[in-house]
């Protein structure tokens, strides 16, 4: 059995009377993990416990089978991290900073110089890698950011809001380079707000709200419905009535339905019920549930 | 590794180049291709807490110096090292050269305790640069993040800190008290054999009084850094209690006789490392802070020892939080 990326049993974690973690108990297996929440919700704590920055009150917590208490040194070899603000020293150059960056992992010397120029080219910065980072752009700090956090060859990187700040070609470039992480063997936790941008580089959701886990599971078995919209010319009440005679949900706003089956294939219904009726067809397709569309609902039902 | 089974998922780095010079397939005449380098995991070793301790103390001196930064970074701490080394060296070089100059006559260069005051002064104002820039910057740029994500605990941080900040203040007290030395030495009548075995019987209370500036400035340059926020102002309000401390507490046992001044007397920052030096140099006491209130001169060095104890107690509480 494959060893779960994260584990969390009874996470707790509080600023003085403040519960910033609520007993978040979740199994994540080895995938690019989205870390979903407003502002506030929990995500850069549960990143810091992660990282054993932050001592968990209760319960526990481990990455890559190590314990964030007890394996701490262990854990961060194999663990990097982009923080949201701040963590590149304006006066060096980038190419001195990643170097320094692997040799604080523990990489040897020579090897931290190679890697380094590997990183910087991968991001996109080879050219600049002797400009101080006091002097980059917010897109070239981002990547600089980026690259510290895989010098050291991480298995897992952590990554906390990486798009702030960023204009749109900025995010572009970005997500497309936490796309390309999992490719070399690098899985991810992004926490964003901008669930658009989740839903394009992950594939496993874990969304908070309130210092809770209110969903852990696949991206597909979020978005994915059994709901069909329907556009019919005429009969439309009968219609209506037949699919909820044969257990669908419909929702129906003029001529359009949305219909949604407990079990069962919407479209045989759907396809029988106007075969029945003699309605005619102007539209069927697969609803589209985006993963705001669920971040709202499960928020909904958690609130 | 192999439990969580990353690595065996990985792809080699691929030199597209070296990849189609191997492969036969590729016919001689094939047209130019750009491969993509992809990525190189890491197979080799992994040094641990002491090589990224090293890695530490070389970019706390490189910052401390201004070595690989921009020009201005290097004004300040080469000019203080320039102002400690050359006249030591100028005075050496006038006494080879000049007829009838030799250093005994050259005023603090006569002897290795009265150079301690003219070295001690540009020494606190070294610590006074160096102490902040070694800790404010990473807190300031918000670098911390980054060593707490990496394999170090705080102590790491702060004993690689330490470390550098008392490796160059040294160096910066040694090298000169070196120049003279061996000029002294060259010197000497009886040859530069004899000069160095005679004026060698100093070299031990050299090193004392030097790891009494070191911990009697370093240390308090260290508490400032801890709750100030910006190199500068650190700076500044560690010369101001340098200053201030030793004034002021060099000065009320001249007002009054009250037991709470003598308790004080220890506090006179600035000159507990004096008094080091005059203990380990067997001198009749200066009648500094610590001898107006009638304390042994080796009073100093526990003063300068609990000081740096309290630095180091409340700098590992304070960074705890951050690793």
């Amino acid at each position: 059995m494959t060893t779960p990326l994260i584990e969390l049993n009874g996470l707790t974690q509080a600023y003085g009377s403040l519960v910033a973690l609520k007993d978040l108990t979740a199994t994540i297996p080895p995938s690019s993990i989205g870390l979903v929440g407003a502002n506030g919700a929990g995500k850069s704590t549960l990143i810091k416990v992660l990282l054993g920055i932050l001592k968990p009150a209760a319960g526990s917590a481990s990455v890559l089978g190590l314990s964030v208490t007890d394996a701490t040194i262990a854990m961060r070899e194999r663990v990097g991290y982009m923080p949201e603000r701040g963590g590149l020293p304006p006066d060096q150059t980038a190419a001195d900073f990643m170097i320094y960056a692997a040799e604080l992992a523990g990489i040897p010397r020579k090897a931290a110089r190679q890697r380094a120029s590997d990183v910087l080219t991968l991001v996109g910065l080879h050219e600049e890698r002797f400009r101080h980072l006091g002097d980059f752009s917010t897109g070239m700090l981002q990547r600089a950011l980026l690259a510290q956090a895989i010098v050291h060859d991480p298995d897992l990187v952590l990554l906390d809001e990486p798009l702030a700040g960023l204009d749109p070609e900025g995010r572009d470039q970005m997500l497309r380079l936490i796309g390309r992480l999992r490719g070399f063997g690098i899985y991810t936790l992004v926490s964003s707000h901008v669930l658009t941008d989740i839903e394009s580089t992950c594939d496993w959701i874990v969304m908070v709200e309130g210092g809770r886990i209110i969903r852990n599971s696949t991206l597909e078995s979020l978005t994915s419905g059994k709901t069909v919209d329907v556009e019919v010319l005429d009969h439309t009440e009968t219609i209506d009535a037949l699919l909820r005679e044969r257990g669908a949900t419909v929702l129906r706003r003029g001529h359009h339905l949305a219909v949604t089956t407990s079990s069962g294939d919407p479209y045989d219904l759907i396809h029988r019920v106007l075969a029945e009726t003699g309605g005619g067809l102007r539209l069927l397709k697969a609803s589209v549930r985006t993963l705001e569309d669920a971040y709202f609902e499960e928020g909904r039902g958690a609130s | 590794m192999s439990e969580a089974g990353p690595v065996s998922t990985r792809n080699p780095m691929v030199s597209g180049a070296a990849a189609a010079m191997r492969d036969a397939s590729v016919p001689a005449n094939a047209e130019g291709a750009i491969y993509d380098l992809g990525y190189a995991p890491h197979e080799g070793s992994r040094l641990g807490r002491p090589a990224a301790i090293r890695a530490m103390i070389i970019d706390g001196s490189r910052r401390v110096l201004g070595l690989r930064r921009k020009a201005w970074a290097k004004v300040l701490p080469w000019g203080l090292i320039a102002a400690a080394v050359v006249p030591a060296a100028w005075v050496v070089a006038l006494s080879f050269v000049v007829a009838g100059f030799s250093l005994e006559d050259a005023g603090p260069f006569a002897d290795p305790a009265e150079f301690f005051e003219m070295i001690g002064m540009l020494a606190m104002l070294f610590v006074a640069l160096a102490g902040p820039t070694l800790l404010i910057p990473d807190r300031q740029h918000g670098v911390l993040a980054i060593y707490a994500s990496r394999p170090v605990r705080a102590g790491d941080y702060l004993v690689a800190r330490a470390i550098t900040l008392a490796g160059l203040t040294s160096l910066f007290i040694l090298i000169p008290h070196t120049i003279r030395y061996l000029g002294i030495s060259a010197l000497y009548v009886d040859g530069l054999w004899a000069g160095l075995l005679e004026h060698g019987k100093d070299l031990p209370a050299i090193l004392g009084t030097t790891a009494a500036y070191v911990l009697g400035y370093g240390a308090p340059a260290f508490l400032v850094a801890l709750f100030v926020r910006r190199v500068p102002i650190a700076t500044g309000v560690y010369g101001l209690a340098m200053f201030l401390s030793g004034a002021l507490i060099e000065a009320m046992p001249r007002a009054t006789e009250l037991l709470v001044f003598k308790v004080m007397a220890p506090l006179a920052l600035f000159w507990n490392p004096l008094s080091v030096r005059d203990w380990l140099f067997d001198q009749e006491p200066e009648q500094l802070a610590l001898d107006r209130v009638g304390f042994e001169p080796w009073v100093g060095a526990i003063a300068i020892a609990g000081i740096t104890l309290v630095t180091a107690v409340i700098a590992h509480q304070r960074y705890r939080r951050e690793f």
